[in-house]
């Protein structure tokens, strides 16, 4: 059928400094077994935000529901992960995912709070109290 | 290619703010999508995140089935970006579907920051058992 479609080798090799940057690029639709758009850079889709309270990470999960996601966090990573039983056609295969978030020096771990909607978590890291800036009266 | 980049097109804006701190105001991509056959129908799913229906326009015309989509600037006031992402991020994704497929019969629903797609194939193109007398 038309609707699939493959890698079109002039559009993904005509950037050779890419491609020897990080040779598993051009692959990574192989290995993951669909289609060439799903193929996103390691830092894709998250965004990182601050004002003087947090830091704010927006990360794009698509697809993942509130209830099958899971957070980790310990000393200066957050782990995110996702693990859901998939039955396709009669097929049961398992789904998931984990990915690492290094959390800026600094970061309240214990504090984290985090919002999941339409396919986007929002992350709030509350900043240390060392980290947030300080007004100095002069004297 | 423009059409086969991920980043089609880019603007930038015009602040005297340090490069990287600057809020573009929007990019267009192609989204991440997944098509498999199943039950005389392709469905399609497509990752949208952030978009809301409102902002989805999805079209079938001439065989071409086009998604676009715009993921508005929702960033609280305050916030300061530690990286230069676009404000607005503009999705649009074209998909040749062929003849065999009823467009009157599509479905969509986006969840989860996915859309999707249910795509019939026309009565005609449909496979048939076929009984032997």
């Amino acid at each position: 059928m038309k609707m699939i479609r493959y890698s079109n080798p002039t559009t993904d090799f005509n950037d050779w400094d890419s491609f020897f940057a990080d040779p598993f690029r051009a692959f990574a639709p192989l290995l993951a077994g669909r289609s060439t758009s799903a193929y996103r850079p390691a830092d894709a889709g998250v965004e990182w935000y601050e004002d003087d309270e947090n830091f704010y990470v927006r990360v794009e999960l698509p697809g993942v529901p509130k209830s099958e996601l899971h957070l980790d966090a310990e000393d200066g990573l957050v782990r995110i992960s996702y693990e859901k039983e998939v039955t396709t056609d009669g097929s049961a295969r398992r789904e998931s995912f984990e990915r690492h978030l290094r959390t800026p020096e600094g970061t309240d771990v214990a504090a984290i709070g985090a919002k999941l909607e339409d396919g986007i978590l929002e992350l709030s890291l509350p900043k240390a109290p060392e980290r947030k800036p300080v007004s100095i009266t002069v004297s | 290619m423009s059409e086969n980049n991920e980043i089609c097109c880019q603007t930038k804006s015009e602040g005297n703010e340090p490069a990287a701190l600057q809020v573009r105001p929007g990019a267009t991509y192609k989204p991440a999508y997944q098509s498999r056959y199943s039950d005389n129908a392709w469905e399609v799913s497509v990752n949208l995140p952030g978009v809301l229906k409102e902002h989805l326009d999805v079209t079938i015309e001439n065989e071409i089935l086009q998604v676009k989509a715009t993921r508005l600037a929702d960033t609280p006031e305050g916030w300061r970006p530690l990286a230069d992402y676009p404000a607005e991020k503009h999705y649009r994704l074209r998909l040749d579907v062929g003849p065999e497929v009823d467009p009157s019969g599509v479905t969509a629903g986006l969840e989860d920051g996915v859309l999707k797609l249910a795509l019939p194939l026309r009565e005609e193109v449909k496979p048939r058992t076929i009984e032997v007398q």
